[in-house]
């Protein structure tokens, strides 16, 4: 009877399996379009392409040979990089409406880019500035802020062991944030380490700086410390890190202090356990 | 389409998978059934089948354990939605805010250039708006909601918000 069940279950899994994988792109192709959808429905992917450029977006008002000014506008790949992040402020509506300080830029950028930061870490970070209409001087400095970070992050790297070229610019970008959000040098060389060491997907750690960022930020500038490493080398898996800062927030309305979490995330995930044990560590 | 192409690729989007064909397997029929007969007198010396067979698991979770996990559940399901249907590479990810007096609601991300008019969200018949996007597993992604077009705001239900360096802040999301 036993064996019956175990069989019996194991077929239900595996039909449901076969029921969802043949389902998943039928709901792909027509998910989103419920709801009332007023205009637009589903939007089309929005994944990068192989080249580092990014499909156009729905509505976007910028031509699909990213020609005319506006958003999507991307930059030319001929030439080196100092020149065409020039060329794409000059001919961008981005650097249009950043014209007052167009010139900072190219200074900041250069050494930067000499130094091997990916030109498209400077590109997300002026579109994001320039969508949420941040003024001019304070996007030189936030991009000038950031520029220093990736200088500091390329000469760590400059083996050009790890990352891969294809997922270097999510890592900067990640790092800048880290910066900003109250981490260390020490915290992302002891994760960039860990990362070269164990051949880490790069998803992971960007991921994981990104979690270490937001329990920096809910913690103030002191918290987590090793948090980033402590989480990459954990096993949940990347769609499990956004609760490890549930749980950090939870922790912190508490009135959990952040040397506490360190060492309930540093005895549990750090230790080869799970969400329900930091938990545990924390409420109990 | 585009859905294709993701669902083509493994999670770091190398597009690794080997195009080269397997040989043809060619073997002569008197051979194959020597072995397979010698393959199946292992098999019966081995002694009963359900020593191979998994055996259910009897321990239950406990019921402390039981109501953290809904409590961290209940948590986190009033920021973002994922889609149960989850496809190879690609995951369906519904964003929604609750903002009863809002005329529009956009989503600006890492994933569509920040572009502040690419993505708009509709109002659903009981309230809240939302929309699904697609996108890759093994991520993390920056995002923002804009009210009526000019007021940006981080997802108030998400657990990870940073500071973005420009005055504000933005949530991320890991997939």
């Amino acid at each position: 009877m036993a064996r019956f069940k175990s069989i019996r279950f194991r077929s239900v899994l595996l039909a449901a399996s076969i029921t969802l994988a043949v389902a998943s792109p039928v709901s792909a192709q027509g998910g989103g379009q419920g709801g009332g959808s007023s205009g637009g429905g589903r939007p089309a992917s929005s994944e990068p392409t192989e080249t580092g450029e990014r499909a156009q977006p729905p509505g976007s008002p910028s031509g699909a040979d990213g020609s005319a000014l506006g958003w999507g506008t991307v930059p030319s790949s001929a030439g080196d990089p100092e020149n065409r992040f020039s060329a794409w402020l000059d001919s961008s509506m981005e650097g249009s409406r950043l014209a007052s300080v167009r010139e900072r830029l190219r200074t900041l950028a250069g050494p930067a880019l000499r130094a091997g930061v990916p030109l498209d870490a400077f590109v997300s970070r002026v579109r994001e500035a320039v969508a949420k209409g941040a003024p001019p001087v304070l996007v030189a400095e936030a991009i000038e802020s950031d520029a220093a970070a990736w200088i500091w992050l390329a000469g760590i790297l400059a083996d050009g062991t790890w990352p891969p070229e294809n997922a270097a610019t999510d890592l900067y970008l990640a790092v800048a944030t880290a910066f900003r959000n109250g981490l260390d040098t020490g915290a992302v060389s002891g994760l960039v380490s860990w990362a070269r060491v164990s051949g880490s997907r790069t998803g992971k750690a960007v991921a994981a700086l990104a979690t270490a960022s937001a329990i920096s930020s809910e913690f103030g500038a002191s918290g987590a410390g090793d948090v980033a490493r402590i989480v990459a080398a954990s096993r949940l898996k990347i769609g499990r890190y956004d609760d490890v800062a549930a749980l950090a927030a939870r922790a912190a309305a508490s009135g959990i202090g952040a040397d506490r979490f360190d060492s309930a995330l540093a005895a549990t995930l750090g230790a080869g356990g799970s969400l329900a044990d930091l938990e545990r560590a924390l409420f109990r | 389409m585009a859905l294709d192409f993701l669902e083509s690729r493994d999670a770091d989007g190398d597009g690794s998978a080997s195009d080269d064909a397997p040989a043809p397997f060619l073997r002569d029929a008197s051979a194959a059934a020597r072995s397979s007969d010698a393959i199946m007198a292992g098999i019966r010396s081995a002694g009963p089948l359900t020593t191979f067979l998994p055996r259910p698991d009897r321990r239950g979770p406990g019921l402390v354990g039981l109501a953290a996990a809904a409590a961290l559940l209940i948590a986190l399901s009033s920021l973002v939605t994922f889609g149960v249907m989850r496809s190879g590479a690609t995951v369906e990810v519904r964003f929604v805010l609750v903002a009863p007096d809002a005329r529009s609601v956009w989503l600006a991300a890492d994933f569509n250039q920040w572009s502040p008019d690419g993505y708009e969200m509709h109002r659903t018949s009981d309230g809240p708006w939302e929309i699904t996007v697609p996108l890759r597993k093994d991520k993390s992604y920056s995002y923002n909601f804009i009210i009526d077009g000019e007021r940006w705001i981080a997802d108030p239900g998400a657990p990870s918000r940073v500071d973005d360096g420009f005055g504000g802040a933005s949530s991320s999301l890991s997939l």
